[in-house]
């Protein structure tokens, strides 16, 4: 009886990213991959880092280091892909995320969660859907749908001409300093 | 019985009346086709036997009236009007409504059903009547002379025979007509037909229902004993009939004989003397013809082996997706092995994975080859529909087709139909004016309506064209600010307003007619062709008509294509675009003037591909070309190297975001790596209407 | 020991519910979908103990295929059962002189169709 009182404790998957630690629900995901060849795909937006073989379905891999607007870094050997299952204007979609590396899987409860503040938060409020501290560090909880439903990545096939793409001049910027 | 058999008997009883269908719309055109005609007999016979086996006794039923009347029409005995094609066509319906309800559970099919047995034992008592008439003006007047078809008798290759027929004396009495059997006979070819009277001996019992005629009966016809046969099937064995073929030609083309023979009857003998002349004329007629003959033979044994004997089984589609999908793996299995023994270079290996390469790139291509059907398969459906419709709207239409013979995934097909009966419904409801229109605007009075298919690129084009009114931007912009979708102040392309066509609650219709603009819209079209990953798209001119353009992915899900590199991306470009291969310095690529290359003496314009799409890294000092077909123009790609041939088992790219979609798939190459596919006539369109723009850019610089 | 049955029916499944019923009387069976396919495996290679066929059939008929079967010596002393669906006496007088071991009019039930087997294949 006693443990129906508890409020029930949910497993996320923590990331980390740059100096920041970020949570997805595990049942979002799919699979952990080691960072392996990915293949670009021309024409696509930057933080689109191309298309891997995943047991011979090919998907999408973007860079999650871009989508939160940090600095592009060398990938190390502990860079892995998160593979995530979501759920896109009602369409599922699969794809990989590039995160700095995988922290831990955290049993969290409701009542541990703490609202995220308005003012001060660096990243869009909209797809944080709180934080929860996890020895000295903070940890934001992602809805990960929302992450990659905002303005990008997923475009609805109808919507192609309001794409922004990069501009040439860019583009060479960025594979210069790539190379 | 067994569901499963049932299930197999739907299924064949329905491409049966498809077939059924398919050619009563040709012998609608051409009435006397006898082909067509046998065709609608011999389904209609086999409905008959084989639907009472499986528990389909009402279209048992059904047919046997039709089947009736058709045998009187492969007899020559009537010719079909356009009553009984309507009738007929109905009846085609009906057959479908009976295989899905054949206890006739639903009170409609039940309404439908009596009234069309009705219609048919009607039409079958007017034609028994009017042959009976016939008959009977012919009483006593020697049947000769050429029938219809002798024509068609002229150019095939025919057997004459001789035929012997005696009635019994009480043929009469029985109900039978033998001058009904002499037309029918003569009906099958070109004949002569002598008759003899054997008067009786004793008058005080002759009896005026008492038979005493034969008859003699030369007949030259392409048709089979058999169907002679079958002509006297219907009399009993009282009665004296002999068929004999007497000669491989026709022997109306020997006027010499000819004349003999006519003498020998008039000459009064009785059978036996008669026959015994016979065989020695005809003796006669074969040694002077033997030297011919044998030229004629041996044509005969050859088309006679040149009959295909062809079988076809079905297969359930899951089956199919199984087979496919197995397929698939092994091919990529077999990529692996490819990279393998490439690997480990021990030339057993190399000869058993090259071994299995060539079986399993068979395999593919008659796995693949299973799964598609040709356009053509659905097409009886439209001829259908336009035919039915242009009768109910009071419209001339012509159908015409082209390229039909586009093969198409079946189960693409199947996901076809119900959208294109849409589109074709509203290019007839809305689309074709009628004729006085027509004439008013000074067009052709008879309006055409063309299907048009072709291979582009990794997709196959489907074009439905009209020659109708076309749509007017103006008032399909005022229904759009009508209906919300718009705003009043929106500025809009022609393109961007047609489009609203597409949008959910839309119709051009001015009047809801029985036929189109009844709830579903054209956005239930787009959504269909969507769900197979195709695009419809729409162009129209006022007063010249609509084109609907739909185009699908061709849905083989392996092609061949040509393993090429640009940096480390492998790109994939489908074989079938490819024309050759060559190559060509750096210098000679960015130096080049206006973007144009000179191969076989011929400037081919070049796409850089590594400018195209911004790879600098490790540019090579020597490029190769893959010069590729664009419709009637080359193209050359530049890329950095060749690796090789490489069967593709394509993949789709997931959802990423690609411009101009010139990538359209991906493949997984032997090593585990991910190849893309280059789809060319998107990657040319796309730098077409970039020079465009650029060219446009200069033009206004200039101006400025 | 294993009998052999050539079915011989253009109507596929009329072909199979046939088959099905000899299979369970322990009959191996070929299938063929007109006179002309069935004259395929009449070439000596197989020896039947029955053959069942459709009298209207495309290409060449059940009529037609009984006198291939009767004049080809292999096979001249085969039961042949016809299938028929109309006409059955009027045919009677264009087969004379040849043996028809059974007619059977379609449609048919299965314990009749069963019944008329076994006292063929039993005679012999």
């Amino acid at each position: 009886m006693a443990a129906e009182v508890e409020s029930i404790k949910k497993s996320y998957l923590a990331f980390r990213l740059d100096e920041e630690i970020f949570a997805v629900g595990v049942a979002k995901v799919l699979e952990i991959l080691e960072m392996q060849p990915i293949t670009k795909v021309p024409k696509t937006p930057k933080y689109m880092r191309g298309v891997i073989n995943m047991r011979g379905d090919v998907i999408p891999v973007i860079d999650a280091r871009l989508k939160f607007n940090m600095s592009v870094t060398e990938d190390t050997i502990r860079t892995v892909i998160i593979v995530l299952e979501l759920e896109i204007r009602n369409k599922k979609v699969i794809l990989g995320a590039i995160a700095d590396s995988v922290k831990e899987v955290l049993e969290i409860s409701d009542d541990e969660i703490k609202d995220v503040p308005e003012i001060g938060s660096k990243y869009n409020t909209e797809f944080i859907t709180g934080m929860v501290k996890s020895g000295e560090y903070f940890i934001m909880l992602l809805d990960i749908d929302k992450v990659f439903s905002i303005e990008d990545i997923i475009s609805v096939k109808d919507d192609n001409e309001n794409v922004v793409y990069e501009t040439t001049d860019d583009d060479q910027s960025l594979s210069e300093s790539e190379s | 019985m067994d569901e499963e058999y049932i299930q197999i008997f739907i299924d064949e009883a329905s491409d049966l009346i498809s077939s059924l269908e398919d050619a009563l719309l040709t012998l609608e055109k051409d009435k006397t086709n006898p082909e067509m005609i046998g065709q609608v007999f011999r389904v209609m016979h086999s409905l008959k036997g084989a639907a009472g086996m499986f528990g389909f006794e009402s279209i048992g039923d059904f047919t046997h009236g039709l089947e009736d009347i058709y045998d009187l029409v492969r007899n020559g005995k009537i010719s079909i009007n356009d009553e009984l094609m309507e009738i007929t066509l109905k009846s085609v319906d009906h057959l479908r409504d009976l295989l899905k309800d054949p206890e006739i559970k639903d009170k409609n099919i039940g309404k439908i059903h009596a009234g069309l047995i009705e219609k048919i034992n009607n039409l079958k008592d007017i034609i028994s009547g009017t042959i009976d008439s016939e008959a009977a003006k012919d009483i006593n007047k020697e049947v000769s002379g050429k029938s219809d078809n002798s024509d068609a008798i002229d150019k095939a290759e025919v057997v004459s025979y001789y035929i012997y027929f005696k009635p019994s004396r009480d043929i009469l009495k029985e109900g039978v007509n033998p001058l009904l059997i002499i037309s029918n006979l003569c009906d099958l070819g070109l004949s002569k037909v002598y008759k003899k009277i054997k008067w009786v001996d004793n008058l005080k019992s002759f009896d005026v229902s008492d038979s005493f005629i034969e008859w003699y009966i030369f007949l030259v016809t392409n048709k089979k004993e058999v169907e002679i046969k079958d002509i006297f099937l219907y009399i009993s064995s009282d009665n004296e009939v002999e068929i004999s073929g007497i000669s491989d030609t026709n022997i109306f083309l020997n006027e010499n004989k000819v004349r003999k023979l006519e003498t020998l009857f008039e000459n009064k003998g009785d059978k036996e003397i008669i026959a015994e002349e016979f065989t020695e004329i005809l003796k006669d007629y074969e040694n002077e013809e033997e030297s011919e003959e044998s030229e004629v033979v041996n044509e005969k044994n050859e088309t006679t082996v040149k009959k295909e004997i062809k079988s076809t089984i079905k297969v359930s589609s899951e089956k199919l997706d199984e087979l496919m999908n197995l397929v698939s793996e092994l091919v990529t299995a077999q990529a692996e092995l490819g990279v393998l023994s490439n690997l480990h270079n021990i030339q057993k290996l190399t000869t058993v994975a090259e071994n299995i390469e060539k079986i399993s790139r068979s395999l593919r291509d008659n796995a693949l080859n299973i799964c598609l059907v040709p356009m053509e398969e659905m097409m009886f459906q439209f001829k259908r529909l336009v035919r039915d419709l242009s009768n109910e709207l009071d419209k001339e239409i012509v159908f015409e087709t082209e390229g039909t013979d586009t093969e198409l995934d079946k189960r693409l097909i199947e996901n076809l139909k119900e959208p294109f009966m849409h589109i074709f419904r509203n290019a007839i409801d809305h689309g074709i004016e009628n004729r006085e229109e027509r004439i008013s605007k000074g067009k052709k009075p008879t309006g055409t309506i063309k299907l048009k298919s072709y291979y582009s690129g990794a997709d196959v084009h489907i074009q439905i064209i009209d020659d109708g009114k076309g749509m007017d931007p103006e008032k399909i912009r005022e229904k759009g600010i009508q209906k919300k979708l718009i705003k009043k102040e929106d500025e809009l392309s022609k393109k961007e307003i047609l489009e609203l066509i597409f949008q959910p609650g839309f119709s051009t219709a001015e009047v809801i007619t029985d036929v189109s603009g009844r709830g579903v819209g054209m956005d239930v079209v787009r959504r269909k062709i969507n769900e197979v990953n195709g695009v419809v798209e729409v162009e129209s001119e006022i007063n010249e008509g609509t084109t609907i353009t739909i185009k699908l992915p061709l849905s083989l899900s392996i092609i061949d294509a040509l393993l090429v590199k640009i940096d480390e991306t492998p790109f994939l470009i489908p074989l079938s675009f490819v024309d050759k291969c060559d190559e060509a310095t750096s210098d000679q690529i960015i130096n080049s003037v206006n973007n144009r290359i000179m191969i076989d003496g011929e400037l081919i314009p070049l796409i850089y591909l590594r400018r195209e799409f911004e790879i600098d890294k490790n540019c090579p000092d020597m490029h190769r070309l893959i010069i590729i077909k664009y419709n009637d123009i080359r193209i050359a790609l530049v890329v950095d190297s060749i690796v090789g041939e490489h069967q593709a088992v394509l993949k789709p790219l997931g959802d990423v975001e690609c411009n101009e979609e010139i990538i359209t798939s991906a493949c997984i190459l032997g090593d585990g790596s991910v190849a893309l596919v280059m789809d060319t006539n998107k990657l040319v369109e796309y730098y077409r209407k970039k020079k465009e723009e650029l060219v446009n850019c200069k033009c206004e610089r200039i101006n400025k | 020991m294993n009998r052999n049955a050539l079915v011989v029916d253009d109507f596929k499944s009329i072909r199979l519910v046939v088959s099905n019923v000899l299979t369970k009387e322990g009959f191996i069976v070929t299938m063929a979908e007109d006179g002309l396919d069935a004259l395929r495996f009449l070439d000596g290679k197989i020896k039947y103990d029955l053959i069942i066929s459709d009298v209207d059939m495309p290409n060449i008929d059940g009529i037609s295929l009984l006198k291939e079967i009767r004049k080809n010596p292999y096979y001249k002393d085969v039961p042949v059962v016809l299938l028929t669906t109309n006409t059955l006496e009027r045919k009677q007088e264009e087969v004379q002189g040849l043996k028809i071991d059974a007619w059977i009019k379609k449609p048919f039930e299965f314990i009749k169709f069963k019944e008329i087997i076994k006292t063929l294949t039993q005679n012999k």
